[in-house]
């Protein structure tokens, strides 16, 4: 069925008219009651800024007042009771969307990401792609649109849930983002699956064919195994995860990523450390991402299992055998990982590090540690890396 | 019954309410009984031939229900499952109005079953012609079963006999099954506290215990609470009555590899008798720790597994297979020091990928965690210490 007929079943959808990234009125109103973003304001050169500052402090200054209608992107605002039904002009048609988007991610956010300023970015960017949820889900996009909207946003949230993952909570609020991700790429899975359906249905009467996924540069694959990374050992998403992978209709190959996220996820689920770490190490750069937010919980588990089982008053196990299996940066960060836990370290004459583990002696009490990025990461990354990342290239 | 006139079917409604007959009021509500074939009964607005009869609201009762027999014959499902969702609702508020009696409480287990079996055929009627949300319906009947279970479970003033709390557990399990079915488990849990906290807890019919217990068996299983679903699933399994053997099958889909996994391993002769053979090649690949043999079957009856929902269960089968065969090693080796290397050559024979010294002390140190391995790990010599006394204990002994 397309999308014309279902419209007559489901009734019209309001359908948008603003060919801006934001709607004249707002902008308008946003001028006036100068609640506009610094990201959004009209730039002018550095003289101009200063003699401005300088000159008028009673007159407000009416630069900063101005948007550059380039810049000014929708904002979000809640829906509630007695607000009205936005009306065509308020809302953007998917080409305008898709503008936006574009614009939020790679002009925004892919720039100065390693200066202290990103988090506002980040900000900026994480309200206004809500606001472009929200036009699309009042019109009542098709499928294909909603995927092509919400595949980068998916990929943006993971990057800042990543990038972000050492701020303080006053800077950047994992929950939320957290809370963000999931609404989108769990609205992402489900319009590929009603895809997927559909095109099954068109195929029906053809023979089904167990194609290879070639190298694996199906998008599909990438955001089911970015949803199995970040659900790591989730017993409701590893299950979701086997009837994904059964209802594809090609075989994963070898190479398949989500194939491979979905055993990393099992051996989560299994305890099993080494395995995690080693899959980990040969993914793209963003499901290492999606799944280096995990790596706290995973390293506590293998400490953890580890006191039992190397339990021994003589025997010692060597920091740098632990720095390379749980992906630490350096054997600092593990010295002082496992005297948080309450493991004790010992340093031989030789300057090695030594960890004593002693049954008992783990403290299940303490709170698991902050996610920490991985410097071999981020030494790849750069606007530019990142940009392709965000975008389909990687 | 083809003749049965609506004048006819009126008066025995009537009679049924006034003799207070549970069983008649029942069968006439029912769209599984003879009355619905007599087209007189197919009325799309029967308002004021039913309002002469029948006071409100068992009007609106029967008003929607002789619509949704009309909506069935044209047949036009969903508008079948509208009116059955205002049958259940309008029979709920009836409830409420019949204080200190639960004489209702029959008519409401039929009409609630008519709903859920109407709403998954609306469903997929939906779906075939490919809109709506694909169970929507069921979703929306859960709440109506709700506003019936929360009539039933403030009946605090009635006496022991009279009191409508009898109706909490059939309730109960036709919301299990719609929410099992939506995949929406954690809503499972306000209702088995209800049940739980019941004075009426284990006096409920045995029927309904057994299906309860089914469900609560499998919530359990799926939080990896494996003891406790053993427990409910045991309990299901032998008071489930003989003749019933379909359902007896489909609780020993998960009763089976729980028992696995707790130590336990079945009979060929009962899986045989319950066309479960599936099962027969995972258990001699744990038993005999053949995890390649174990990895074969899983893979052969893959569809199987993961239709019934068992496949991460499975899964942990492969641990209890990696404890029998690195007992093998041990009992070939005939020590208590044995060589890591041998653990590994062991694994690498089962054709498992990828495998090196690392990954083989993780998956020991992970069994020496859980308690199914005793002894530890040297590093230093690469080697599994075991303990001298019962260093692989029977795993129906662990906690």
């Amino acid at each position: 069925m397309d999308y014309g007929e279902e419209l007559s079943v489901y009734g019209d959808f309001i359908k948008g008219t603003c060919n801006l990234m934001c709607p004249i009125n707002e902008r308008k109103l946003r001028e006036r009651e100068r609640l506009l973003h610094p990201l959004e304001r009209l730039t002018q050169p550095e003289s101009a800024v200063s003699s401005t500052i300088v000159s008028t402090k009673t007159n407000h200054n009416r630069n900063l007042d101005l948007a550059d209608p380039n810049k000014i992107v929708k904002s979000f605002s809640r829906s509630a009771a007695g607000q009205k039904m936005p009306s065509p002009s308020d809302l953007r048609p998917y080409s305008i969307l898709d503008m936006t988007v574009s614009y939020l991610i790679l002009e925004v956010a892919c720039n100065g990401i390693h200066s202290a300023g990103w988090a506002d970015r980040y900000n900026f960017v994480t309200d206004r792609l809500r606001a472009v949820r929200q036009d699309m889900v009042i019109q009542n996009l098709p499928p294909r649109d909603c995927i092509s909207l919400l595949k980068p946003m998916v990929k943006f949230h993971i990057f800042a849930a990543y990038w972000l993952s050492e701020s303080s909570i006053n800077v950047f609020d994992p929950k939320l983002n957290a809370s963000f991700l999931h609404e989108c790429i769990k609205r992402l899975l489900l319009m590929y699956n009603i895809n997927r359906k559909k095109a099954a249905d068109i195929n029906k009467e053809e023979k089904e064919v167990d194609q290879k996924c070639e190298n694996c540069e199906n998008e599909e694959h990438m955001i089911g195994a970015s949803y199995s990374l970040i659900n790591s050992g989730n017993v409701e998403a590893l299950n979701q995860a086997v009837i994904r992978l059964g209802d594809y209709n090609c075989m994963p190959c070898e190479s398949c990523f989500e194939k491979k996220a979905f055993e990393v996820s099992l051996a989560t689920w299994h305890g099993n450390y080494t395995k995690v770490c080693k899959i980990l190490r040969k993914l793209p750069p963003l499901l290492v991402m999606a799944a280096a937010i995990n790596l706290p919980s995973i390293r506590r588990h293998a400490l953890k299992v580890m006191t039992a089982a190397y339990s021994n008053k003589t025997l010692k196990f060597p920091i740098d055998v632990l720095e390379e299996t749980l992906m630490w940066n350096n054997k600092n960060e593990v010295v002082e990982e496992c005297k948080y836990y309450g493991i004790s370290v010992e340093k031989t004459d030789d300057m090695k590090f030594y960890a004593c583990f002693q049954k008992g002696t783990f403290d299940s009490n303490v709170k698991q540690l902050q996610p920490s990025r991985l410097k071999w990461l981020d030494n790849t990354l750069n606007d530019i890396t990142l940009s392709k990342i965000l975008s389909n290239q990687s | 019954m083809n003749n049965y006139t609506i004048n006819k079917y009126l008066d025995e409604v009537s009679n049924a309410w006034r003799a207070r007959n549970p069983v008649s009021l029942s069968n006439l509500l029912s769209l599984r009984h003879a009355h619905t074939a007599s087209s007189k009964l197919h009325l799309p607005d029967a308002g004021s031939a039913v309002e002469r009869f029948l006071q409100n609201p068992l009007d609106e009762v029967v008003v929607a229900h002789l619509r949704v027999l009309w909506a069935l014959q044209t047949p036009d499902y969903a508008e079948a499952y509208r009116c059955q969702s205002l049958v259940v609702q309008a029979f709920s508020r009836m409830l409420l109005a019949c204080r200190d009696d639960n004489w209702l409480l029959k008519a409401m287990f039929t009409v609630c079953l008519d709903l859920r079996l109407l709403a998954i055929q609306a469903d997929k009627h939906n779906s075939d012609k490919g809109f709506g949300k694909s169970m929507e319906a069921l979703e929306k009947a859960a709440e109506c079963f709700m506003s019936c279970f929360r009539v039933c479970a403030s009946d605090n003033r009635a006496t022991n006999d009279d009191t409508k709390k009898w109706g909490m557990m059939s309730l109960v399990n036709q919301l299990f099954k719609v929410y099992f079915r939506v995949n929406k488990l954690h809503l499972c849990k306000p209702l088995i506290r209800a049940i739980d906290s019941s004075p009426y807890k284990d006096l409920f019919p045995v029927s309904q215990q057994v299906t309860y217990r089914y469900y609560v068996g499998r919530k359990a299983m799926f939080d990896s609470d494996y003891k406790t679903a053993g427990e409910y699933l045991t309990y299901a399994f032998e008071r489930c009555h003989k003749h019933s053997k379909r359902n007896k099958r489909l609780i020993l889909i998960y009763l089976v590899p729980i028992k696995m996994i707790l130590g336990y391993m079945p009979q060929r002769k009962l899986l045989e008798k319950y066309d479960l053979l599936q099962f027969w090649e995972l258990v001699q690949g744990v038993q005999s720790g053949d995890v390649r043999r174990l990895n074969e079957a899983m893979r052969q009856h893959q569809k199987f597994f993961v239709q019934c929902g068992i496949y991460l269960l499975l899964e942990k089968l492969k641990v209890i297979a990696y404890r029998n065969l690195f007992k093998k090693v041990y009992l070939l080796q005939k020590t208590h020091q044995i060589s890591m290397e041998a653990l590994l050559c062991a694994l690498k024979m089962m054709d498992i990928e990828d495998i090196d010294l690392s990954e083989t002390q993780c998956i020991v140190a992970n069994l020496i965690y859980e308690g199914k391995i005793k002894g530890y790990i040297s590093h230093q010599h690469q080697k599994l210490v075991v303990s001298k006394q019962n260093p692989f204990p029977p795993l129906s002994s662990l906690e």
